[in-house]
């Protein structure tokens, strides 16, 4: 897998949030992006996501052009932002309807997913009732839940201790070890400089090594 | 697409706001119900006195009061009227908030790119519909097969002053074979439920608040009513052309086929062009 963001900029309600960006990532690697808060990391994020288009430039997945030939990468797990869920129902429950939409994998893939970020499959309480931590987790289950061939992470040790800290860590490598492209987005400078091989700077929508 | 219908019917059809909306219906039936069952007993105790007292006199049936003018589609009980007036709600309640709660809580954005947004839509789309469609429906059946237990089951009679008439849609039908009359009706109502439902799609995202989308098909067809009532009226004799009013089966107005389809086409192309617009091609950051 290769993404490949040649001059892209996105301009929202006048301001621009990204400003000719030039990117080449590739597969079997774990990139780190690092800025302030509203730098534009997350729009970047959000750009290799397909869920916002460039104003200019473009972004090629693997040769296609995504907006144009492809809605979306085809083989994605995203954590952005916040952790999203359906508060009424059960972690198990709600990535099991993640998982239904592809049929990729099915509720055994779901459970071994909870548990590989430390949840406990058969808890009965509703999303709305768990910790900020456990949301966090729950996240990154549904990241990683289809084997995705490109993870995009934004802050995910966040409301996480240093244990929880350390076994994302090694989950991402995981990842990695898999053949997944593996964005993470953090403004821990030591979180990723422990994770990530390359690191690029995110300042006003800037992008640079 | 089969797995994404497969995960939007189950969330449409196990969440509270579901049982909530079919609760209410149930409630609004129950009303009408009630006010039957005392109705024809009444009815009945006057037409056994009237068997008593001059038996010579005494034609026979229950003046008129059977199912097929008790029914809640037919009928102006406190229940019906309810019904009559907030089916629209009914129709939103169950699903149609959930398009706004995806995209603010960022669960959108799991799903699309999972599946794509055309292919999110046509399954909201069929949910949503689904949903409202089983609870405006459902109630209008649920409230046909009670009744049926407590009213006299009797042909409608053209001379006992009966509520449907010739302008009205099917109203051959209604005489003919009144249960076949009525279970149209019921399809017709699972189809209203259904097409107004999807009209919460067409605010995407407009509203702060879940409640607004809920209220959004109502407040649309009561400004359409007012419309109706005090411009298009003023023009002469139209038939019914207020989506409010065209769920019942025997309403004050005409209601020709033509105009029932054709308000209901143009609600349910409100619904899936803008829709799918605001679903598919608003960009939201």
């Amino acid at each position: 897998m290769e993404i490949l963001i040649e001059n892209a900029s996105k301009t929202i309600r006048g301001a621009e949030v990204l400003k000719d960006v030039n990117l080449r990532l590739t597969g079997g690697t774990i990139y780190g992006l690092r800025g302030p808060n509203g730098s534009g990391k997350t729009m970047l994020l959000r750009l290799m996501a397909g869920l916002i288009r460039p104003t200019a430039g473009r972004v090629l997945l693997d040769g296609k052009e995504l907006g144009k030939e492809l809605d979306f990468p085809p083989s994605l797990g995203m954590l952005l932002e916040n952790p999203a869920f359906l508060p009424e129902y059960t972690g198990l429950r709600n990535l099991i309807l993640l998982a239904q939409i592809q049929n990729r994998v099915g509720a055994s893939e779901a459970r071994q997913a909870l548990l590989d970020v430390g949840l406990e499959p058969d808890d009965r309480r509703a999303y709305r009732k768990y910790s900020l931590g456990m949301k966090q987790r729950l996240g990154i289950a549904a990241a990683i839940l289809d084997k995705p061939e490109m993870l995009l992470l934004d802050e995910p040790t966040n409301a996480l201790d240093a244990a929880g800290s350390a076994l994302i860590e090694d989950l991402i490598r995981r990842e990695r070890d898999r053949g997944a492209l593996v964005v993470v987005a953090s403004h821990d400078g030591a979180f990723l400089e422990r994770l990530a091989e390359e690191i690029y700077t995110v300042t006003e929508g800037r992008v640079a090594k | 697409m089969k797995g994404n219908l497969k995960s939007e019917l189950w969330k449409a059809f196990h969440n509270k706001m579901f049982l909530l909306a079919l609760a209410v219906g149930l409630l609004m039936s129950a009303a009408n119900i009630l006010q039957n069952s005392a109705t024809v007993a009444e009815m009945t105790e006057s037409t056994l006195r009237l068997l008593q007292k001059d038996p010579e006199r005494f034609v026979g049936g229950h003046g008129g009061f059977s199912l097929f003018m008790l029914w809640l589609l037919i009928y102006y009980s406190l229940g019906s009227l309810a019904f009559d007036f907030y089916w629209p709600i009914l129709a939103a309640l169950p699903y149609g908030w959930s398009y706004l709660k995806e995209r603010r809580s960022g669960v959108y954005d799991q799903i699309v790119t999972r599946m794509g947004k055309r292919a999110y839509f046509r399954a909201k789309y069929v949910a949503v519909f689904l949903s409202g469609g089983a609870v405006v429906g459902g109630t209008a059946l649920f409230d046909l097969l009670v009744n049926a237990l407590i009213c006299p089951v009797e042909l409608p009679s053209i001379a006992g002053l009966p509520p449907v008439f010739n302008g009205h849609f099917l109203s051959m039908l209604y005489f003919r074979n009144p249960w076949l009359f009525c279970l149209a009706f019921c399809g017709l109502a699972f189809l209203w439920g259904g097409v107004t439902g999807t009209l919460c799609l067409a605010v995407g995202t407009l509203p702060r608040f879940q409640v607004f989308v809920i209220l959004f098909p109502y407040l649309l067809y009561y400004v359409w009513n007012m419309i109706y009532f005090q411009i298009l009226q003023s023009f002469g004799s139209l038939p019914l052309l207020s989506p409010l009013l065209l769920i019942q089966a025997a309403p004050d107005y005409f209601n020709p086929g033509w105009a029932i389809f054709g308000v209901m086409g143009l609600v349910a192309l409100l619904g899936s062009a803008i829709g799918y617009w605001q679903v598919t091609r608003r960009e939201f950051s």
